[in-house]
This record gives structure tokens, sequence and C-alpha cells, in this order.
């Protein structure tokens, strides 16, 4: 009998312990086991050591704790999902923006600079060198809507003031301030009172007339391009009143998948509790299966208890409208 | 794998996220309990949980079929769990009262394995045998002694030779015989 157990004897014990032996190695290791005392009491051992290994805590982790866990999981993953419809949405808006750009540069770029030399020559005639003009000329023959354009283009047009007049015309008015000051009015089907409220709702630094932009497009047609420019408010400005405006509008028009996932996106994300109310409330008026998950998220994890209350309210009424089995799925 | 799970997987991989949704349902509870075996710690191993799925839900086309799925998972939570605890350096942070802090709703012990409270000696002191093992001879023991997995089975998910596990394994149990000396035949 040897006096000390060689390694390989040691491994063998383990694996023979662990049932990892092939039945050959098993036979063999056994005979072997037989005939040594010591090897005995290495095993006898090791199945001792093995045995407090059963001490380590063996926790089950409860169903309704990975239902919390699958919840968190699907908010986790909408939140990736939106940032990235976020980033297309944003993308799309530049490429409106650029459109714009298109339309006052034309395809025809050699005939845009002609005109330009033309109007160059124009101005340097009439403005420049008044001295060859008998008849003295302003800025204010340039037709206002080009003015304006053109200021916008540079990004150099502020604000006054902005306001529906109150004539019963229904007509926005803008006192505008570039160089000098001057004013445009026009009816909300006009372009370029389209293009002056966008660009204010999304450049003005001042809050109010972001908000005041943001009203009066209210009475626009709602089309994708105010659409757009809605959610984009919504999802970038940091005044909450403008971002509470925009999401009211927006309640105005047809409620489709990208209203839905935006709405979905302030209703986890944003930190004012008005503006994650008036999410809820448009998200709750065209219910879809998959909103079950997001709501049992706010209405657990929300920190506004109006909000929670709802948020619950709402998945009452839709337990009872989906099939049990889609709950079981979905919560 | 049944032909419903690789159904699944198949749609996941197409952007169906009820699919992906169900396959995580289907293997859930082995993650967590996976989880926290590696990490001995409820709060880690909910992060853990979340990490790991995250990173099924944005890697999952790049599952191929060559193995199981739940070997493919387990690969994602081990590597997940090393490197969560390189970068969270939270293992140090591993107490027993963390533990009791925890809602005792969310984890049950495993009626199976329950012990008596004047075990807690002998609990403490295999605890702390298991973590002074070096982490790949520690993950190899978890997954031979608390997930119950064939040496083989070990050797495919490490993506290490059935030797490389067994040398682990010894030498591992070498190291937990001689730190638990004073506790055997308790």
């Amino acid at each position: 009998m040897p006096e000390k157990i060689s390694k390989h004897l040691k491994h063998l014990s383990y694996l023979w312990v662990t049932d990892e032996l092939s039945n050959s190695e098993k036979i063999k290791f056994e005979r072997t086991l037989s005939k040594s005392p010591l090897l005995k009491s290495y095993v006898k051992e090791l199945q001792s050591s093995l045995g407090l290994i059963s001490h380590l805590e063996e926790k089950q982790p409860s169903e309704s704790f990975l239902k919390k866990q699958q919840n968190l999981l699907r908010g986790r993953i909408l939140s990736l999902e939106t940032e990235s419809i976020y980033s297309k949405l944003l993308r799309n808006i530049r490429n409106y923006l650029l459109r714009i750009e298109f339309l006052l540069f034309p395809k025809r770029p050699i005939l845009a600079v002609v005109t330009y030399l033309f109007i160059g020559l124009i101005i340097g005639r009439y403005f420049l060198a008044p001295q060859l003009s008998q008849e003295p000329s302003t800025i204010a023959e340039i037709p206002i809507e080009k003015r304006i354009q053109s200021i916008l283009e540079k990004e150099q047009l502020i604000a006054t003031n902005i306001e529906l007049k109150e004539n019963g015309s229904n007509q926005i008015a803008f006192q505008l301030r570039a160089e000098d000051e001057f004013s445009y009015t026009g009816n909300p089907e006009d372009n370029l009172v389209k293009e002056l409220l966008f660009y204010f709702l999304l450049n003005d630094n001042n809050p109010g007339r972001r908000l005041r932009s943001v009203k009066l497009m209210s009475e626009f047609t709602a089309t994708d391009e105010v659409k757009m420019v809605m959610l984009s408010a919504l999802l970038t400005d940091n005044n909450p009143g403008v971002r509470l405006r925009s999401i009211r509008s927006l309640s105005a028009f047809e409620i489709d998948k990208q209203i839905s996932d935006v709405c979905i996106k302030v209703l986890l994300e944003d930190d004012n509790p008005a503006v994650r109310m008036e999410a809820l409330k448009i998200l709750t008026k065209y219910p879809e299966d998959r909103l079950y998950p997001i709501l049992q998220v706010v209405a657990r994890l929300d920190e506004n208890e109006f909000i929670r209350n709802e948020a619950g309210k709402f998945l009452d009424k839709m337990g009872s409208r989906l099939k049990p089995q889609q709950i079981g799925k979905e919560s | 794998m049944n032909q419903e799970t690789v159904n699944l997987i198949h749609q996941a991989q197409s952007g169906d996220a009820r699919a992906f949704h169900s396959l995580v349902a289907l293997y859930d509870k082995r993650v967590m309990t996976l989880a926290f075996h590696l990490l001995q710690n409820e709060q880690d191993a909910e992060d853990l949980y979340q990490d790991v799925f995250m990173k099924v839900y944005t890697n999952i086309n790049q599952f191929r079929f060559e193995s199981d799925f739940f070997t493919w998972l387990y690969r994602i939570t081990v590597n997940t769990a090393y490197n969560f605890k390189k970068r969270a350096s939270r293992y140090a942070r591993v107490t027993i009262s963390d533990e009791n802090e925890s809602d005792s709703l969310d984890w049950i012990p495993d009626p199976n394995t329950a012990l008596p409270d004047n075990s807690s000696d002998v609990k403490n002191a295999v605890m702390n045998a298991v973590k002074k093992l070096p982490q790949k001879q520690r993950t190899v023991f978890i997954l031979k002694h608390l997930e119950n997995l064939k040496i083989i089975d070990i050797a495919k998910l490490l993506d290490v030779s059935e030797g490389t596990v067994k040398k682990y394994l010894f030498r591992a149990m070498e190291k937990l015989r001689f730190h638990l000396k004073d506790y055997r035949y308790a």
C-alpha cells in the first residue's frame, strides 16, 4: 500500500464521487479502492467536503419576481427601440429641412446663380450706387416673402411678437426683426407662416414664443410636416409648457404608430408628470395589446401616485378585454 | 432544443419582440438562478439578468443554431458575469447582511436545500471558501455542483477541453477540502 495517494488517484476519486467516470474506469477504480484503506479514507473525506457544498444558498426566484424582471426588460428594450425611432425622426426632420432648402435653391443651380447675379446687380445698381439712379429705392421693395426666406436661411430672424389677429380673420401676425423691424401677416395655410412657426418653435430661445408658436400650429391642417415638428418639440424642448402644449396638439392627430411610440417614450422618460399624464391619456384612447406591460411598469414604478393609479385603472379595463393567455404572455 | 423553441428563435431573429419575450419567459428562471449562483448576491443577480437579456436581444442574430440555445445563453451569462464583476468590483461588496436586506418574497429558498438556522456557521464557511476560489475554478465548480452540469457540458459551454474542466474542478475541490477541514463530519 503506498503511503501517499498519487495525484492521479485523487483525480479519479473526485471523478468517481461525482459520477464522471466511464463504466470501465469505474470498475477499475473501485477495485483499487477496495484494496486501499488510505484511498477509502480520502474518498470519504471528499464526500464529506462535497456534502458541505449543499449548505450553499440554493434560492429560486419567485414567479412574481421574474414577471417584474420581465417587465423591466420590456421597458428597457422599448426604450432602446424608441431611441432608434427618435434618431430616425430627427433624420426625417433634417431631410424635411433639406427639402425646404431645395425649394429655396432649385434643381437648376446655374439658373439660380444667374438670377442671384441679376438680383445682385439690381441691388448694386439701386442701393450700393445710388448716384447712378435717379429713383430712390428701399429694401422694402424686395417682396417680403423673399426677404423673410433669405433671413430665415441665415438664421438671423428674431420674432418680437407672434399673435392670432383678433378681427376674426384667423390670420397670424408676426412682428419680426433682422437688421430692422418689419411685420408679416398670413393665414395658417400660408407656407411661409408655417415655416416661420416651425422655425420659431424649434429655434427661438424664448420659451414664451415657442409656446405661442406651438399653440398657433394647432390651427394648421394636420399634416405629416406639422406632426414631425410637434414630435420633435415634444422630444427635445426643455420647457415642460412647450412639451405639454405639443402633446396636447398631437392628440388632435390620427394616432399612428409614430405618435404612439413617442408617447410611450414620453410616458416612461419625461420628468414632468403633466406631460406624462397627457401621454397616458393619448395611449389609453387607442389601446393596443403591447401597452399592457408598459402600463404595468408605469402602474408600479411611476413616481407620481395619480399616474400610477390611472395606469392601474386602465390595466384593469384592459385586463377584462384581453384574453387571459394574452395577459399571461404580456405580463 | 424543440421545434417550438427553434421557431421562437427564428421569429425573434426577424424582429418579433413578442417571440423574444416568450424566449425570455422560457429560460429566465434558469438564467436568474445561475446569476445568483455566480454572484451570490440578489441585487447583482438582477442586474446581471437585465444585462444578459439585453445582450441576447441585440445579438440574437448571431445565434447560428450550432449549439443548444441554452448553452449559448449560459455562455453569455458566464461571460457577462466575468465582465460584471470586473466592471463593478462588486464581488468584494457581497456580505451576508446585504442578502438579509433583500425582499424575502422575491427569492424562495429551495425546500430541498433549506437548512436549519444552526447551520449558518457552516454556510458562511462554505460561501467564503467558494468565494476564495479563483474565478475560473469557481465558475466551473458552480456549474458542476450548483447547476449540476456534466463535465462534457461545462467544457462545451466554456469552449475549453474536458481535461481543463477536470483540472479546474480538482484544484477547486482540493482548496475547498483545505478550507473546510474543520467543518467536515460536523
